[in-house]
């Protein structure tokens, strides 16, 4: 990708200008654009208030064109629009908890000094039920495919592709092959996340 | 007995779930897609023209969110409403 000879602000040691996105933006090929749906359809899947993909996705261009979100140099710009859409619903997520404590807190004087502190994340049980429904929604994506189950498994618990194989018995063809199902049911995902 | 951390493990799996999706070759994504994939390539176009169009009235009207909180794909930046706390 060509560089952009207009700038708006003066790139960073950290990353790039916002004119340098925002040509990168323009440039997405067809299948680019298809995958950047595909990402924003799955770090919004289960978000509560009716924010959706397009919101998320929308939410993530504002941004990075205002200069909030800095393209780091090196990183493609698709897996920096997916750190970007991924951060705005971690973002979500802790607004909605926080306005949640709020209103609790409301009823309960002896919790407002608790409510302004950092969330613990460890005793939010609401927090860990999300994380639980999440994980389901993804082993039912993929409940028909027992060895892509075993791959969701392995990666969730930190494992990379060698060990995967050796940890659950899976050739490495038969991982590939697997891999090449999932990402195609990923792909093919058009619906919200929230009705499978 | 090891300890279940779910949020761990939905982080670990939906970043792993990404970067297979990045790393999707063009074949694949038009076989999943079919025809579809112009269609889904104008939406996600046009879903970006729109937040262009955002920031530039943001910017015409002085408005500088920086910080703000998310809104709806073509709501209109208000400057008090959606403030982050």
């Amino acid at each position: 990708m060509e560089r952009s000879t207009v700038t708006s602000g003066v790139a960073t040691a950290a990353g790039r200008t916002a004119a340098d996105a925002a040509c990168a933006i323009e440039a997405l090929s067809e299948t680019d654009l298809a995958r950047l749906k595909a990402l924003a359809q799955l770090w919004s899947r289960g978000l509560p208030g009716g924010f959706g993909w397009a919101d998320v996705l929308h939410e993530a261009i504002v941004r990075v064109l205002d200069g909030s979100r800095v393209w780091p140099f090196g990183v493609p710009i698709l897996a920096f629009l997916s750190g970007v859409m991924r951060s705005i619903c971690d973002d979500y997520w802790r607004r909605v908890r926080h306005e949640q404590r709020l209103l609790v807190s409301r009823d309960d004087q002896s919790r407002r000094g608790s409510s302004a502190d950092p969330v613990d994340e460890v005793s939010d049980p609401e927090r860990v039920a999300v994380a639980v429904a999440g994980l389901a929604e993804i082993f039912r994506l993929f409940a028909g495919d027992p060895v892509a189950l075993k791959i969701i498994d392995g990666m969730a618990n930190g494992l990379v592709a060698k060990d995967i194989c050796s940890a659950y018995g899976i050739s490495a063809l038969d991982y590939d092959t697997a891999r090449r199902r999932m990402r195609r049911t990923l792909l093919r995902l058009q619906r919200n996340w929230s009705e499978l | 007995m090891t300890r279940w951390h779910p949020r761990l493990e939905l982080a670990r799996l939906l970043e792993a779930l990404s970067e297979d999706i990045i790393a999707a070759t063009d074949e694949e994504v038009r076989q999943m897609h079919g025809r579809a994939v112009a269609s889904t390539a104008r939406e996600v176009k046009q879903l970006i023209k729109a937040a262009r169009a955002d920031r530039e009235r943001g910017e015409m009207t002085g408005l500088d969110e920086r910080g703000a909180g998310p809104r709806l794909a073509g709501a209109p930046r208000r400057p008090s409403h959606h403030q982050r706390h």
